[in-house]
């Protein structure tokens, strides 16, 4: 029993590494861990890897590196050949940001190369840059106070709260081209604001862009992403602004959206779609004299919401018929409400989905007020 | 027995447990995943009924073993001296065969996740010498140590599946209709296919005391095992979608590359994989101790260590054989393997112990 238990152990300590025997053991600070990974340009002509190390734990500058080859797993193993990025860890990698040229060509090979590799990971945020280059956004981002990975750690964190886009991550990206023919993933450009310096640049979010075929298809204006945002149900505290019936503006955070498909038939055959949005908010302040205690001023800010986002969900919905792409995964969502109805269709469902009727129809709920019920209605002087 | 040597039926079904917890993750990967898609996580639990029942028709028939018989004794006792030896020397065979087959898995998994630029000869040799050495030890050292493993092994699945359950998406396990029945039942199939491997582990009740409950155990054991692989293939579709997932040679550790307990621990893939190697290592070291057990009952007794040398050899034979293609051992895992098991297990078990209920011998 003993011995036995004494050869589990050994072997488990062998096999993970865990007895030194594997390698040297080093210093941390002697440690590349890349936290991010941009890539430009084509596939199979000349593909360019950057990595990047983020902001240090003491604030140290970031570290980017570089390498170009004809594929993304060539150019990761030339980048680990460089001097200075030699024995570089990518397992913690947390970000893949792919240029725009890039993405339109073979973005099939670099989630490939992903899925396959034992030290990438599924769960790695997929960004898409729109208008500029992974690499030299990193190195832009990198130069000042921040770095592109702390910049998309933070989109990841917040992406969602801004109502244009969320994070998906790589397997997730792969698994919805897969399963719905079409993807959406985050597209983030460079921003200079005025309160960055001349050489200081930082990542923001530019809404969706949508996936098909393993490549980069087109991008999605930022109306149409917030309605495919709240399709897709995932808005998570995204803020609106709508007039109350005084019109003093009232701002309310979108808590929650939740849609529900409903197909009609005739003989079997699919006549139309409905989609049924429901948002719950939640008053974030008002300016007026109305108190959103009462039902009418809470049904009024309500419908005015509704029509809002309503405007972008019908941007959305245009956009995927018109280009035939089912960005949002509406045939998805029939399968899985009616899958023996839907099995005869399956197969046409691209021939189907761009003339088919599809209405949605939009309803909010303002759920709570917060700390204060009634405005605060100051005497004058 | 060669020495004071018993197995209790506790150790027995814990080590049945381990050793069939790791072929369980490849087959849920294969026939099961590519036929029901997303509805594959209600195969273990279509393969519930026909396991338990197997179980219990095995046990009955175990039943009816005198003191100091295995599984062996009884096939001659049942069929005949020539049929029934003939019969447990095909078994003996098929665990040499297996053996060499789970070297080569065992050590292509090694490969394929974590060491990315190894050759699998290491992982061969390491896992032979480690398995080799306890099976030349004794029997009750081996269900002691599985009785010992079981409890880590599970604090190991729950370590896993917790977090990876809160990842699951409601999407990727749906759509799910009449129309995927018989795909469910398809891919139910190489999973009762491998839970019927139990009946090679009777070879070792000769070990084993007769206890009253012992049936009722083995069933109990057998739901867990099931329970195990649905709550696997559950997180493991859930996650990463049975499109991705029957891409995969092994997706359930692709899946666990990607789990982090509260965002901040991740990356123990590395240390999953080897606690699997693990079972393997005891699987390996059990197939062995039963080719013994079937090669010393067919040249009538002696010590049991002499003939897991023999054992051993031909095992290293049939990895070798498969060594190289990754592909040839994935085909023999999804075609040859079941069918040859099926056919023992299923076929030629059942009639040698209804020959022998029909000639009242049983």
């Amino acid at each position: 029993m003993r011995r036995a238990a004494a050869f589990s152990l050994a072997l488990v300590m062998l096999l993970t590494g865990c007895s030194g025997l594997r390698q040297k053991m080093r210093d941390e600070a002697d440690l590349v861990l890349v936290r991010a990974v941009g890539v430009d340009g084509e596939a199979g002509e000349s593909l360019t890897v950057t990595a990047d190390t983020g902001l240090g734990e003491k604030g140290e500058p970031p570290r980017t590196f570089t390498a170009s080859a004809a594929t993304f797993g060539e150019a990761v193993e030339a980048l680990r050949m460089t001097p200075e990025c030699r024995d570089a860890f990518f397992t913690h990698t947390e970000h893949l940001l792919v240029g725009e040229a890039a993405a339109e060509t073979d973005l099939q090979g670099l989630l490939d190369f992903v899925i396959r590799s034992p030290e990438l990971r599924l769960d790695t945020d997929l960004f898409i840059m729109k208008d500029a280059g992974a690499g030299e956004t990193m190195r832009a981002v990198g130069a000042g106070r921040s770095s592109a990975a702390d910049e998309l750690s933070f989109l990841k964190r917040y992406a969602a709260r801004t109502g244009r886009g969320y994070t998906v991550e790589c397997g997730e990206a792969a698994a919805d081209m897969l399963r719905e023919s079409a993807a959406l993933v985050p597209a983030v450009t460079v921003r200079r604001s005025d309160d960055l310096t001349e050489e200081e640049s930082a990542v923001d979010l530019a809404g969706m862009a949508v996936l098909r075929e393993g490549k980069l298809a087109f991008f999605l204006t930022e109306e149409e992403s917030r309605g495919a945002v709240l399709l897709k149900n995932r808005c998570e505290g995204a803020m609106l602004t709508v007039p109350d019936e005084r019109g003093c503006a009232v701002t309310l955070r979108l808590l929650k959206a939740k849609t529900t498909t409903e197909p009609s038939y005739e003989n079997g055959t699919l006549t139309g779609l409905r989609l049924r949005v429901r948002l719950t908010a939640g008053v974030v302040q008002t300016g007026g004299y109305l108190s959103p205690e009462e039902r009418e001023v809470r049904a009024y800010i309500a419908e005015k919401a509704a029509a809002a986002e309503k405007e972008k969900i019908d941007a959305a919905l245009r956009r995927a018929q018109e280009t035939g792409i089912d960005f949002l995964g509406l045939g998805a969502a029939i399968e899985r409400r009616d899958p023996v109805k839907f099995a005869g269709m399956k197969e046409r469902w691209d021939e189907l989905f761009p003339t088919l009727p599809v209405a949605a129809e939009v309803t909010c709920t303002v759920e709570r007020t917060y700390e204060l019920n009634t405005p605060l209605i100051y005497p004058s002087p | 027995m060669e020495k004071i040597d018993s197995l209790s039926a506790r150790q027995k079904r814990a080590l049945t447990f381990l050793c069939l917890l790791s072929p369980a993750v490849r087959q849920l990967s294969e026939l099961p995943t590519r036929a029901a898609g997303a509805a594959s996580w209600l195969c273990p639990a279509a393969a519930l009924l026909p396991a338990l029942l197997y179980a219990a028709l095995l046990g009955a028939a175990m039943r009816k073993r005198g003191p100091g018989e295995g599984l062996q004794e009884l096939l001659v006792r049942a069929a005949g001296r020539v049929p029934g030896r003939a019969i447990a020397a095909l078994s003996g065979i098929w665990c040499v065969f297996y053996g060499g087959f789970l070297l080569r898995t065992a050590a292509d998994r090694l490969v394929s996740t974590v060491y990315e630029y190894g050759g699998d000869t290491f992982f061969i040799i390491i896992l032979l010498a480690v398995a080799l050495l306890a099976a030349l030890g004794r029997v009750c050292a081996l269900g002691r140590l599985a009785e010992a493993v079981v409890p880590v092994m599970l604090l190991v699945l729950a370590f896993v599946l917790l977090p990876a359950m809160t990842d699951v998406s409601f999407e990727y396990l749906t759509p799910v209709s009449t129309l995927d029945t018989g795909a469910v039942a398809l891919g139910a199939l190489p999973l009762f296919d491998l839970l019927t491997i139990q009946a090679d582990f009777a070879f070792l009740d000769g070990y084993i005391a007769p206890e009253e409950r012992e049936t009722a155990g083995s069933l109990r054991w057998t739901a867990l095992l099931i329970l195990c692989m649905l709550l696997l293939q559950t997180a493991t579709i859930g996650g990463l979608s049975a499109d991705i997932a029957r891409a995969l040679p092994e997706p359930f550790f692709v899946m666990v590359r990607s789990v982090s307990v509260f965002s901040g621990v991740d990356g123990f893939e590395s240390l999953v994989v080897a606690v699997w190697v693990v079972t393997d290592f005891l699987f390996l070291a059990a197939l062995l101790t039963i080719a013994s057990e079937i090669l010393r009952g067919l040249f009538g007794g002696g010590r049991r260590s002499v003939f897991v040398w023999p054992a051993a050899a031909g095992a290293v034979a049939v990895a070798a054989a498969l060594s190289g293609d990754a592909f040839a051992v994935r085909r023999l895992s999804e075609t040859v393997l079941p069918v040859v098991n099926a056919g023992l297990k299923l076929v030629v078990l059942p009639l040698a112990l209804a020959v022998g209920k029909l000639r009242r011998k049983l």
